[in-house]
């Protein structure tokens, strides 16, 4: 694939807008949100990141790298026009499905925004199919939040009700979101259980947190989705390496519901 | 299946044949250890008593594969398929237990999207076994299920019959095959059943009480004890060097890597397939998570995997008695004593 734009999020995200050369893939390319693909850039190796763009958009895919392994640094260091490869997509993907009719609470915190953005943007082209859509979404510093340009647009959006926090400390001059760890703002803010799905991601901590304070405030196991991190090698099941009981986290995960991860052992 | 003899001699003469058109490969005696060797004249096969301390496992799922080449010139990126020979192999002197291991990597190759690159191999390769009549010290197959003189998951099985005979079992549609184009090598087994009875009057294969253990009370313990102090106990002494793993005819773990260069104006490299193991800290850190950060999280993985997960999702243990990890493990860390501490224990309730 050839870069065809890149968007500097935030001090260590880029977005990378992807082209692939042969006309006739480009044209049949399909995938789910919530789903991955693995990237390589030759010589250096291959990495895994999620589809960041909405299924609908079509003729590119974009997907956003935090730098934080070997494969990434060496991505960051890619201009407009280099060539990277791609196989996938890979994994289960967001339950479409199940959500259409539904309220949705998606709650994402740092890079872990990047599957929802692309659940997110496939909804809205699709919003009357779905009910309330509320956006919590919190970063370290301000600077850590990725997307602040879509942020801003959804938030004057109507149909989307999207809080913005960041962690104690992260706070600047003329931040006006809220400022507090997201599974604190969580209970700040009145989510109701009825006919609501709640989707999260993020790092395997505020997950832990988030989760618990949805039980408590009554959400069902079975109505809160989340992807499990897991390195990720072969996406096909092989490799062995993101095996967690039976299952293997590329081929029926990513995407899980907290009644499915209690039937997991306990590795998380 | 179909029944017949071949003399030390017509095998002999069979082989310098098979050497002009197949690349072979047999058991071999080295210095140190013994191991599956290609080999270019009949005397070079080792014929050890029972299994080889490394199994074909490598002939399959190479330690480190090459999947493909790129070369990167300005921005154009060229992908090519690596030099690797996919000729037709035959593979000699595999026993019971490995030819199992084939069977279970085989499901994790081909289940749920098929990797070329193994069944490449697989496909091309021609499984000649032979039956073990006596257990290795550290061999514990038929505590796991598998009948150490049968000829499943071969091609063909050679016993030999001591009296400068070999007995030919042709097993599959490919040993078939095989066994029609020279089938001029062969004879008939007429006086079967004296030569056989010679071989079973030998045949003592009694493992003995420290090698028992109840796979049904195994699983069920795995079940329901994911954390226990057994894990953190067995594994103290655990370095996580994995050579259990790579030892093992059926782990199949593996990572990438790129080795690349350049020259010529451009940048050219092999991707790899290499070996990895769930023994190893790396195997599942990623910049922000590990899952587990100790090792007897590492250990539990290992047994859990091959007497649990893989049975829940393939319906297959991943383990076929082999006793090479119990043989070679560098601080002594013994499966076997492991399961045969839980199959009492559990006995005990």
């Amino acid at each position: 694939m050839a870069i065809e734009d890149i968007i500097v999020e935030t001090p260590d995200v880029k977005t990378f807008r992807l082209i692939f050369q042969e006309r006739k893939i480009r044209r049949h390319f399909s995938f789910k949100a919530g789903q991955f693909g693995k990237y390589s850039v030759f010589g250096e190796g291959e990495s895994t990141f999620y589809l960041a763009s909405s299924p609908t958009w079509e003729g590119y895919l974009e997907c956003s790298v935090r730098r934080a392994s070997k494969v990434a640094e060496a991505f960051h260091k890619l201009g407009v026009g280099d060539r990277i490869g791609f196989r996938g997509p890979y994994g289960n993907g967001f339950p479409l499905p199940e959500l259409t009719g539904k309220n949705l609470i998606l709650i994402g915190s740092g890079i872990g925004i990047v599957p929802l953005r692309s659940l997110i943007w496939n909804c809205l082209d699709f919003r009357e199919s779905f009910g309330k859509i509320t956006i919590l979404y919190g970063a370290e510093r301000v600077a850590d939040l990725v997307y602040k340009r879509e942020l801003r647009e959804w938030e004057s959006r109507r149909d989307i009700n999207l809080i913005r926090t960041v962690d104690p400390g992260g706070e600047e001059p003329g931040w006006d979101g809220r400022v507090g760890f997201v599974p604190m703002i969580m209970r700040e803010i009145d989510l109701l259980p009825e006919k609501s799905w709640v989707i999260t991601c993020g790092p395997p901590v505020m997950i832990k947190f988030v989760i618990e304070g949805l039980i408590s405030l009554g959400f069902s196991p079975e109505r809160i989705i989340t992807t499990l991190e897991m390195k990720i090698r072969c996406g096909l099941g092989k490799c062995g390496r993101c095996n967690i009981g039976k299952h293997y986290v590329c081929q029926d995960g990513p995407v899980f519901t907290y009644a499915q991860i209690g039937e997991f052992p306990n590795e998380f | 299946m179909t029944t017949k003899l071949i003399t030390r001699n017509s095998l002999k003469k069979l082989m310098r044949d098979l050497l002009t058109v197949f690349e072979i490969v047999a058991p071999v005696q080295g210095e140190a250890v013994s191991a599956f060797q290609r080999i270019s004249a009949y005397e070079e096969i080792g014929w050890p008593d029972s299994n080889t301390a490394r199994s074909p496992k490598e002939f399959f799922l190479p330690p480190a594969d090459g999947l493909f080449r790129f070369q990167q010139t300005g921005r154009e990126t060229l992908l090519s398929e690596p030099a690797n020979h996919h000729g037709p192999r035959i593979i000699l002197g595999v026993r019971p237990c490995d030819a199992a291991a084939l069977a279970i990597m085989d499901r994790v190759f081909s289940e749920k999207g098929i990797d070329v690159h193994y069944t490449a191999l697989r496909d091309n390769t021609l499984v000649i076994g032979q039956p073990c009549w006596k257990p290795g010290k550290d061999c514990f197959c038929t505590s796991v299920g598998i009948n150490p003189t049968a000829s499943l998951n071969m091609d063909i099985m050679l016993t030999d019959l001591r009296d400068e005979r070999f007995l030919v079992d042709i097993v599959s549609p490919k040993g078939e095959d095989f066994f029609s184009y020279f089938s001029h090598f062969f004879q008939e087994p007429e006086d079967l059943p004296r030569a056989l009875s010679a071989q079973t009057r030998e045949m003592v294969f009694y493992l003995g009480e420290d090698k028992m253990f109840d796979l049904r009370v195994i699983k069920k313990w795995l079940d329901n004890n994911f954390e226990n102090p057994l894990w953190t106990k067995t594994a103290a002494r655990c370095i996580g060097c994995g050579a259990c793993s790579f030892l093992c005819p059926t782990c199949h773990c593996f990572d990438f890597t790129d080795e690349s260069t350049y020259q010529d104006n451009s940048f050219q490299g092999l991707r790899k397939r290499v070996w990895d193991s769930c023994s190893f800290s790396h195997f599942t850190q990623t910049p922000t998570h590990q899952p587990r950060p100790t090792q007897d999280r590492r250990f539990r993985q290992r047994i859990m995997h091959k007497f649990k997960y893989s049975f829940d999702r393939y319906q297959q243990l991943a383990c076929v008695g082999c006793g090479r990890c119990r043989s070679l493990c560098p601080v002594g860390i013994d499966l076997v004593e492991v399961l045969v501490s839980i199959s009492r224990q559990s006995h005990q309730f």
